[in-house]
């Protein structure tokens, strides 16, 4: 019975002590995620690909123009017949 | 006739035990639930089927030299597979309801209070006789209250790996069952008026806010709570490869092949532990009775905190959004957004709801740490 009582005392500490640090971790996230927002919040960076995309996009137009250039001679060869 | 005495003695049928045979059915019980009822059936189908073959008669899945034997030894002893779940849930998922309102967090602070006060429970329980849970016992039974499939079996398994079986299949059967659970609770703790709040659209997070973000939830927990680590780091280490958008493949992998392939043999290693010695005992009932007991409280909790916030912010927050505090993502958040628009048809919470929930996973992995150092 008294091992009962010691284990309740012990539960009931890990309770209050779990409670406080759970709540004191949280809350500090809560402080650097707030003062993240403020340095690094605001601007959202859309569209930093598109730089990126642009070489391929002139790839792109090359390899296009090559198929224009195929299609209008099967149709050319087409017409001929 | 020796002969056929010899191959008698050798088939199933004439060695089942009554304990095999019960467990058995529990196995083809989980089956039912997740094939037909459609309950976790990503763990649950697994558990069961490895219910069902560590209960088979002279096959010895479970022994010394057996398969089951030595995938719970790697992967469930040693806390590896829950990590590595965990790894894959940070690649899954996206924490920018959180950051744009973080004061969520408080709602996955409040609703761990599920798991602390089930910690008193469980060694009340002790009062019963036919229970004698220590301390460390008690601590791995509570964290089902967390709500957390991953984090319940890593405790487990560093607190009481001979309650590893009822806990997982208490806690992947409440996840199951939260839509069923939460919803009296959140109705009998609001008004009608409270479930229609309208709460304002977020803001839109950048992208390098969201990489900094896991790192700094890192390095918080490097300095105050170095016992979370091994949960939080690989939760963070997923989100980053997430976020950062420069390994797209490791990312993918971690949310599809990887946390699959753990799944399923962190399934049967579960499923392994619920043989009839271990399970049929009545501190297995006892741990189902808890981890619901856990569950509610958590629940009224996050509700009760996000009550209480609507009042001090003057009304701007549903108080629903405080149940999916207790993590169960997304199932509770899906659940909030269910119970709201019941109340209002045109009000869509699930966006809100997603920020407690997903801080509600950062509040477990909080609380098992806590009790990791503590008990």
């Amino acid at each position: 019975m008294e091992n009962l009582s010691n284990l309740l005392g012990d539960a009931a500490n890990l309770m209050l002590v779990g409670m406080v640090v759970v709540f004191a971790f949280l809350g500090l996230l809560i402080i650097c995620i707030e003062l993240m927002s403020k340095f690094f919040g605001g601007e959202i960076e859309t569209k930093p690909v598109q730089s990126a995309i642009r070489p391929n996009s002139t790839n792109d137009t090359a390899r296009s123009a090559k198929i224009t250039a195929a299609i209008s001679a099967a149709i050319h060869q087409h017409r001929q017949k | 006739m020796e002969g056929l005495m010899t191959l008698w003695q050798s088939t199933g049928l004439a060695n089942f035990v009554l304990g095999q045979v019960i467990m058995m059915t529990v196995g083809f019980g989980l089956l039912y639930l997740a094939i037909v009822k459609k309950f976790e059936p990503l763990l649950l189908l697994p558990i069961g089927f490895g219910a069902l073959l560590t209960n088979i008669p002279l096959a010895g899945f479970t022994d010394a030299g057996g398969l089951l034997h030595y995938i719970y030894y790697i992967g469930i002893e040693t806390g590896v597979f829950p990590l590595l779940i965990f790894m894959g849930v940070g690649a899954m998922t996206d924490f920018s309801a959180l950051i744009a309102n973080p004061k969520m967090l408080l709602l996955g602070a409040a609703a761990q209070f599920g798991i602390f006060a089930t910690l008193f429970g469980a060694i009340l329980l002790n009062l019963i006789p036919g229970f004698e849970f220590t301390l460390a016992d008690a601590a791995a039974i509570a964290i089902i209250g967390g709500a957390d499939g991953p984090t319940a079996i890593f405790l487990a398994s560093k607190l009481a790996p001979e309650l590893l079986g009822a806990i997982a299949v208490a806690a992947y059967s409440y996840m199951a069952l939260v839509p069923i659970i939460q919803p009296p609770i959140m109705k009998a703790l609001t008004n009608n008026e409270e479930r229609q709040i309208q709460m304002e659209q977020l803001r839109p997070v950048s992208q390098r806010e969201k990489i900094i973000f896991p790192l700094m939830v890192l390095f918080a927990a490097i300095l105050f709570l170095p016992s979370a680590t091994p949960l939080v780091g690989c939760f963070c280490l997923g989100n980053l490869m997430r976020e950062c958008g420069v390994v797209d493949r490791l990312s993918k992998t971690a949310q599809n092949e990887m946390i699959n392939i753990v799944t399923i043999f962190l399934g049967l290693a579960v499923g392994s532990k619920l043989s009839a010695d271990q399970f049929l005992t009545v501190e297995t009932l006892g741990i189902l009775a808890l981890g619901a007991v856990a569950f509610g409280i958590g629940t009224a909790c996050g509700v009760l905190m996000a009550k209480l916030m609507s009042r001090l912010s003057g009304g701007k927050i549903n108080p629903l959004i405080g149940a999916a505090g207790v993590s169960a993502v997304p199932m509770a958040a899906r659940v909030v957004n269910k119970v709201g628009l019941e109340s209002n048809p045109h009000n869509f919470l699930l966006m809100h709801a997603m920020g407690p929930n997903v801080a509600g996973v950062l509040g477990s992995a909080v609380a098992a740490g806590i009790l990791l150092a503590l008990v």
